[in-house]
C-alpha cells in the first residue's frame, strides 16, 4: 500500500509534556543535542545545578590535597561528574561520585586530618546530592522550568545538615581527646543506639 | 476557571515495584503514591567503607567521616513528605480562541497545608494536540504554608476540543528519600472553532438537479431569469410570459420560458482515517486538517448559494449530518467540522470500513444527491468506493489535497500511484480538483471549471 511510504503527521502533533517525559526518559536522548528535533523535550539539568556540584566537589578536592594520589583521584571523579550532570547521565553521575569518594578515602587513610576528612566528605556527599537533585528534576520537567527555588533549598538543606553533623562530629572528637571520656562514651552510645534504631526502621 | 482541593492520603506498602526513572511511573488520576527513591543509600555503603578503611588504617579522620555518612543514612531515614494539601486553580485567557491564537493558561497553586513544603513538582497536563509556545508547563518549588506560586504559558490554539490532562504533581521531604506523586483530574477545555469561510469559492457542481429552486442552471425550462427556449402558447401560460414581438411577426402565440435555476443536495465525504492523514514534510500541515478547510470552504459557498449540504466522513466514528440549507444548519455544520470525534486524530490502527460507510451513505442520501469527496486519494478503496457510488447515481466530485512528497524513490512511487487514481477516476468522468499544498483551493478548483481537468 502506498500510504505506508509517507510520513503520518499524527505523531507530531502529540505535545502532551509527561508523554514526552516517557518516550524520552533514557539519559541517550539528551546526549545528542543534534539529532534534538522541533518536538524533543530537552531534559538538561539547570545551569544552577551543575554549578552547586562543581563549587561543593571543588571543596571536596581542596580538602584531599594531603595527598596528591588521592586529589588526582577525587579531581578525576568530579570531572566524570560535572560532566555526568551536565548531560543528564545516570551513569556517569555514579562514576564520578565513586571517584570522588574513593579518592575522598585514599586521603583519610593517607593521613588527612579529621577536620580536612570531614569537609571533603561533606562536600562529596553535597556534590552528589546536588548533581542527582539536577539530573531528576531535568529528567521530570526538563530544561526550560523555572527550578531554582526547589535546588536552592534542597541543596541548603543538605549543606546544613552536613555542617551541622560535622561541627557536631568534631566537638565530639576534641572531647575524646582532651580528657572527657565520660561525655564521648556517651556519646557514643547514643550514637550507637540511634544507628541500632535506624538500621531496625 | 475550577478550584480544586488536592490531599494526599499516606497509602499501605503495596506499591507497584517501581523503576529507577521516577519519569516512568504511571499513577491513575486521583491516586496518590509514595515511592522511596533510595537515593542516600550509596552514602550508607560509602559510610560503612569510610568506617572499615578507618579501623584498619587506624585513622580517626576516616571513623568521623564515616559517622558523617551515618547522619546522613539517618537524614534520608527521618525525614518524610508532610501531608500535602494543594489548591490548584487554572485560568484559560480564551476558552473559545480561533485557530493560531495564542491561549494563556496560567496555573496557580497554593500550600494550604501547615506545613512547608521543601520540594514541589508540578507538571500540568496540556492538551494532547496542543503545542506549548512560549513558558514553560512545568515548575520546581518550594512552598511555605499558605504561600502560592503561578505558571504561566502559552499554548497556539489548533481546531478541536483540547481536554487538559490530569495535572501531575510530585513532592518529595527536604532530603528527597521519599516521593509521593498525585495527579490530579480538572477537566478544563478550550475549544477552537474554525468559522466558516465568506463564500467565495465557485465549486464546480456536476449538472443534475433536483426540483428546489437554487443557483445550478438546469438543463430545463420554466421559471427563471435567463432565457431558455421559446414554445408554442398553451393554455393558462401568464400574459407577461407571452413573447409579444413573435406573436407580432408570425401570429402564432409564443411563450418565453426562462431557464430552471435548481438546488442540488450535497454530500460532504471527509477521508478521515488516520491512514490517510499523511503530509509532504513536517511544515506542510496534515492532510486531515487541509480536508476540513476544503469542506469549511465548500460547505460555506454551497450554503449561500442555496444547496441543502450534508457531511459524512470515513471514520471509526459514525459521523452524519443530515442535508440542509438552513441557518441553524451551517451553525449545526460549523460545530460538526469543528469538533466531531471523527475528526480528531485518532487510533492509527483502527480498521474503517470504507465500503460500509459508504454503504451507509448511499442508504441515507436521497437518490440523487451529489457527493464531494475530500480524500488524499492514498488508497485504492477510496477510488473503488468512488467510482462504486459515482455508478449509483451519486455524482461525485473529489477535492484531493496531495499529500505526497518526490524526495524518496518510494514517495515517487506513492505519487506516481495517486496521479494514476487521479486519472482513473477522471477517465470515468469524475472531476478531480488535484490540490497542491502550496496553491489556494479555488485555484485547484478553477482548473475543473477550466474543463482541463475533466
Amino acid at each position: 500500500m502506498s500510504d505506508a511510504t509517507l510520513e503520518s503527521t499524527a505523531d507530531s502533533t502529540a505535545n502532551d509534556p509527561v508523554a514526552d517525559d516517557h518516550r524520552t526518559a533514557d539519559s541517550a536522548a539528551t546526549d545528542d543535542p543534534t539529532g534534538a528535533d522541533h518536538w524533543s523535550f530537552d531534559q538538561s539539568p539547570s545551569t544552577l545545578g551543575v554549578a552547586t556540584t562543581i563549587v561543593a566537589g571543588l571543596v571536596a578536592v581542596a580538602a584531599t590535597t594531603v595527598s596528591a594520589a588521592a586529589a588526582v583521584l577525587s579531581l578525576a571523579g568530579l570531572l566524570i561528574l560535572a560532566v555526568g550532570v551536565r548531560r543528564g547521565s545516570n551513569r556517569a553521575h555514579k562514576f564520578g561520585t565513586a571517584g570522588l569518594f574513593a579518592g575522598v578515602l585514599l586521603a583519610g587513610a593517607a593521613g588527612a586530618s579529621p577536620a580536612a576528612m570531614l569537609v571533603a566528605f561533606g562536600g562529596a556527599v553535597v556534590a552528589w546530592d546536588a548533581g542527582e537533585n539536577a539530573i531528576s528534576l531535568g529528567h521530570q520537567l526538563g530544561a526550560g522550568a523555572p527550578t531554582r527555588r526547589a535546588t536552592v533549598v534542597h541543596v541548603a538543606a543538605t549543606a546544613v545538615v552536613a555542617s551541622v553533623v560535622g561541627v557536631l562530629a568534631l566537638v565530639v572528637y576534641d572531647l575524646s581527646r582532651t580528657g572527657q571520656p565520660t561525655t564521648a562514651v556517651a556519646l557514643l552510645l547514643v550514637a550507637a543506639l540511634l544507628f541500632i534504631w535506624l538500621l531496625d526502621d | 476557571m475550577s478550584g480544586e482541593q488536592m490531599a494526599f492520603h499516606e497509602m499501605g506498602a503495596e506499591f507497584p515495584e517501581f523503576d529507577e526513572t521516577p519519569t516512568e511511573l504511571v499513577v491513575g488520576p486521583g491516586d496518590a503514591a509514595d515511592h522511596q527513591t533510595k537515593r542516600w543509600f550509596g552514602v550508607s555503603a560509602f559510610a560503612l567503607l569510610a568506617l572499615a578503611v578507618g579501623v584498619f588504617t587506624a585513622q580517626g579522620g576516616l571513623l568521623l567521616a564515616s559517622a558523617l555518612g551515618m547522619a546522613f543514612s539517618g537524614y534520608g531515614r527521618l525525614t518524610s513528605p508532610p501531608p500535602v494539601n494543594l489548591a490548584i486553580e487554572r485560568t484559560i485567557s480564551d476558552a473559545r480562541p480561533n485557530p493560531a491564537d495564542e491561549v494563556t493558561v496560567s496555573l496557580t497553586v497554593t500550600n494550604d497545608g501547615d506545613r512547608p513544603l521543601p520540594d514541589l513538582r508540578l507538571v500540568d497536563g496540556v492538551p494532547d494536540r496542543a503545542a506549548v509556545t512560549g513558558g514553560s508547563p512545568r515548575i520546581a518549588t518550594a512552598l511555605r504554608s499558605g504561600e502560592s506560586t503561578t505558571i504561566q504559558y502559552t499554548i497556539a490554539a489548533t481546531r478541536g476540543v483540547h481536554e487538559f490532562e490530569p495535572l501531575t504533581a510530585i513532592v518529595r521531604d527536604v532530603s528527597g528519600a521519599t516521593e509521593r506523586i498525585a495527579s490530579v483530574e480538572q477537566g478544563d477545555a478550550f475549544a477552537c472553532e474554525p468559522d466558516l469561510p465568506s463564500p467565495t469559492l465557485d465549486v464546480p457542481l456536476r449538472p443534475q438537479t433536483t426540483q428546489y429552486t437554487g443557483r445550478t442552471p438546469a438543463d430545463a425550462g420554466g421559471d427563471g431569469v435567463e432565457f431558455y427556449a421559446t414554445r408554442e402558447y398553451r393554455m393558462g401560460d401568464p400574459m407577461s410570459r407571452i413573447d409579444w414581438n413573435q406573436t407580432a411577426k408570425t401570429g402564432d402565440m409564443r411563450t418565453v420560458e426562462h431557464r430552471v435555476e435548481r438546488s442540488v443536495t450535497v454530500a460532504l465525504l471527509i477521508d478521515a482515517r488516520p491512514s490517510a492523514d499523511v503530509s509532504p514534510g513536517a511544515g506542510a500541515g496534515s492532510t486531515l486538517e487541509r480536508n476540513l478547510e476544503a469542506a469549511r470552504e465548500v460547505a460555506a459557498s454551497l450554503l449561500a448559494e442555496g444547496h441543502a449540504v450534508g457531511l459524512a466522513a470515513f471514520s471509526e466514528h459514525d459521523c452524519w449530518l443530515p442535508p440542509a440549507a438552513s441557518d441553524n444548519h451551517r451553525i449545526e455544520l460549523r460545530e460538526t467540522l469543528a469538533t466531531h470525534p471523527a475528526f480528531s486524530p485518532g487510533d492509527e490502527d483502527a480498521d474503517v470500513s470504507v465500503f460500509s460507510v459508504a454503504q451507509r451513505l448511499r442508504q441515507r442520501l436521497p437518490s440523487d444527491a451529489q457527493v464531494i469527496l475530500f480524500s488524499p486519494l492514498v488508497d485504492d478503496f477510496v477510488f473503488r468506493t468512488t467510482v462504486r457510488l459515482d455508478a449509483h447515481g451519486h455524482r461525485t466530485t473529489v477535492v484531493s489535497p496531495d499529500p505526497t512528497a518526490a524526495d524518496t524513490s518510494g514517495h515517487r512511487l506513492a505519487s506516481v500511484e495517486r496521479r494514476m487514481r487521479i486519472t482513473r477516476l477522471r477517465r470515468r468522468g469524475l472531476p478531480v480538483a488535484d490540490w497542491a499544498f502550496d496553491e489556494s483551493l479555488a485555484h485547484a478548483m478553477a482548473r475543473i471549471r477550466g474543463g482541463r481537468s475533466v
